[in-house]
């Protein structure tokens, strides 16, 4: 319904799609985007301050059914930066890592220490936070 | 000549059980059991009956129970018993036979021909009771511009939505066909529950004008006891085009029904009966529908949303797709099982098609057209547990309307003779000695186990599914398999055949 055609049937295509739907025609920004794939439990947005709140759940009251519940851990990589998400209850692991300049994602620490095991910080995001590496604050938007 | 009828059913009393108390003469407005002072025991005519239970329920010494009589005609395939019974009541009397409650009779429940998936490996169930499984949602219009303040930040451009804590409301019942204590019920139930009733289209009694903001009020053909404080009482508006047990025709409320009470909240004489036409004599096209829907809108400042029930017949997809561009924010579809407090026994059993059915053509058709999304959709007629509710949710409802299950839980025991007013449960009648019998005390808190069990289950089955939201299950088919469906059903349910992959 939103004009989209699945071939390979797969939750990371459709991630992918809802991702070109809310960013690049809807005009909202990654860490919106991720809010509506991997909402924020209504409990827990209870508990945000006043503006996240608000924005959480106008959010999730907009678009409900681009709520994505299963298992996933994603990498969405973009001109100038890329963003790991995990799905809510953290079925999947996600693990970021920095060191220097470069940024480390991965499902396991030690794929990320088998590359380089003197780390400045490593650490696992919390299910359905967004975690974004960007080489300019554009927020995956071309302008 | 009236020709006698056997009746249906006989009052079988244990007589050893029997202590001759009178219960159930006082209890029976039917007059079935009366005290033979001869022979110091109790006598039942059956005639009378109309098996509702109550005697039974009521009984101290469980002496009383109700069989189908085993009185037959000679067998006949094509001629049963209650219709050769019917056409002797016609020819008694020259009358249109008269019916409640819902469509009885065994067409296919498609609700028991659909089974529900659960996860195994690669996607895990998850335990509702370790992990967070939410039923709330919000109904309304999803659609609205991305719009954003000077910060940067969303602004709110939404249409005003309904919050539910359930995905459960309680179906319209008006003041007049169902009792003052049953109302007092349903409200209480809805404010404790987090969800809404539905006042039907007999008004608001102004007793309980202080639930609204749980309150859906009706706006019917009739237009009984609409004002403008009755419109802004409300969480929402429901403009009432059809009902499931009785397409195309209106309502009629025996005048005897018509109490000061009822006569005031409606606005219409007291003891006069109430016609409700069949059409709105203002609504004769979608064009029209739009002015009614945006009059109500104008009337409550855009501060409410209108929702549109119609009954569920044979064009219902295009009637839908039409409703969802007249500015409603909701349609509700009543199926042909929907129950009523009186309708033309002919018209309840054969007019009208299945929720499920109908269901699915309409979000299939609303979402072909991309525009699912500017209209929820409501289902009741008839959701009999937790797991129809499921069915309909992954069929495509956002939510679903219950009648005859909260009827149930007040203690109906579907005798399906409400249109009489002599309901000796308290519920579908006027009269103050049989009211008083149900108690709102103890009627709304059986409202509220009901569908908090219901809930349970509800998460339960979601938890299997490993879907924590009742919103991403909205529409999610896959969940479905059928079980002795034909092809041609499979295709209108959009759903594959037990056993079947992706």
């Amino acid at each position: 319904m939103f004009g989209y055609r699945c071939t390979l049937q797969t939750d990371t295509e459709v991630i992918t799609y809802i991702i070109d739907y809310l960013v690049r025609k809807r005009g909202l920004t990654l860490r919106e985007t991720a809010h509506v794939i991997a909402a924020s439990f209504w409990a827990t947005i209870g508990q945000k301050n006043e503006t996240d709140r608000e924005q959480e759940t106008l959010l999730r009251r907009m678009f409900p059914s681009l709520l994505v519940t299963g298992p996933f851990s994603i990498i969405l990589g973009y001109e100038g930066g890329l963003m790991a998400l995990g799905d809510r209850l953290k079925l999947r692991s996600t693990v970021c890592a920095e060191k220097g300049d470069i940024a480390y994602i991965s499902s396991e620490e030690s794929a990320i220490r088998r590359i380089e095991p003197d780390l400045d910080r490593v650490w696992s995001p919390a299910g359905g936070e967004p975690v974004i590496f960007e080489l300019y604050d554009k927020e995956g938007r071309a302008q | 000549m009236n020709m006698f009828i056997y009746p249906e059913y006989e009052v079988v009393r244990d007589e050893n059980k029997c202590i001759a108390c009178r219960v159930c003469e006082r209890q029976c407005a039917n007059e079935v059991h009366r005290f033979d002072p001869d022979t110091g025991r109790m006598i039942a005519d059956s005639e009378k009956c109309v098996n509702c239970h109550r005697c039974v329920c009521l009984c101290p010494t469980h002496a009383l129970k109700i069989v189908k009589s085993d009185d037959t005609y000679k067998r006949n395939a094509n001629w049963d018993n209650q219709t050769i019974n019917e056409v002797y009541k016609q020819a008694n009397s020259g009358g249109v036979l008269l019916s409640s409650m819902g469509n009885p009779k065994p067409y296919p429940v498609f609700w028991d021909k659909m089974l529900i998936n659960a996860s195994q490996v690669t996607n895990p169930p998850i335990d509702p009771l370790r992990e967070p499984m939410e039923t709330q949602l919000y109904l309304g219009k999803r659609t609205a511009k991305i719009e954003r303040d000077e910060k940067g930040k969303l602004k709110n451009t939404l249409a005003p939505q309904l919050k539910l804590n359930v995905p459960i409301l309680f179906s319209a019942m008006s003041y007049g066909s169902i009792s003052y204590n049953a109302h007092e019920s349903l409200a209480r139930a809805a404010e404790e529950l987090g969800t809404y009733y539905n006042t039907g289209e007999g008004g608001l009694h102004k007793d309980f004008y202080k639930y609204g903001k749980n309150t859906i009020v009706q706006v019917a053909s009739g237009r009984f006891g609409v004002f403008e404080g009755y419109l802004e009482s409300a969480a929402a508006i429901e403009i009432k085009m059809g009902q499931g047990a009785k397409p195309g025709i209106g309502g009629h409320l025996p005048g005897a029904k018509i109490s000061a009470d009822v006569s005031e909240t409606r606005m219409i004489p007291q003891g006069v009966d109430a016609i409700s036409p069949a059409p709105h004599h203002d609504i004769y096209s979608i064009e029209d529908l739009r002015q009614l829907v945006y009059s109500l809108k104008e009337a409550t400042a855009y501060k409410k949303p209108v929702i549109v029930k119609i009954a569920a017949v044979h064009n219902i997809a295009a009637i839908a797709s039409g409703i969802a561009r007249s500015g409603a924010d909701v349609i509700a579809i009543d199926g042909y099982r929907g129950g009523t407090g009186a309708a033309p026994t002919r018209i309840r059993d054969n007019v009208g098609i299945p929720i499920e059915l109908a269901l699915a053509e309409v979000d299939q058709r609303l979402r072909d057209e991309g525009i699912r999304d500017d209209v929820s959709i409501l289902v009741g007629g008839s959701i009999r547990s937790s797991a129809d509710v499921v069915k309909a949710i992954a069929l495509g409802a956002d939510a679903c309307y219950i009648g005859t299950a909260a009827l149930l839980a007040l203690g109906c025991h579907l005798c399906r003779t409400c249109h009489a007013g002599k309901c000796n449960w308290g519920i579908a009648t006027q009269r103050p000695d049989l009211v008083k019998r149900l108690n709102p005390d103890l009627g709304y808190k059986r409202l509220v186990n009901l569908v908090t069990a219901w809930n349970h289950e509800i998460q339960e089955m979601m938890g299997g599914m490993g879907i924590n939201s009742i919103e991403a299950l909205r529409g999610n088919r896959l969940m479905l398999r059928g079980l002795g469906l034909n092809e041609a059903e499979l295709k209108i349910l959009g759903i594959k055949y037990a056993g079947e992959s992706m």
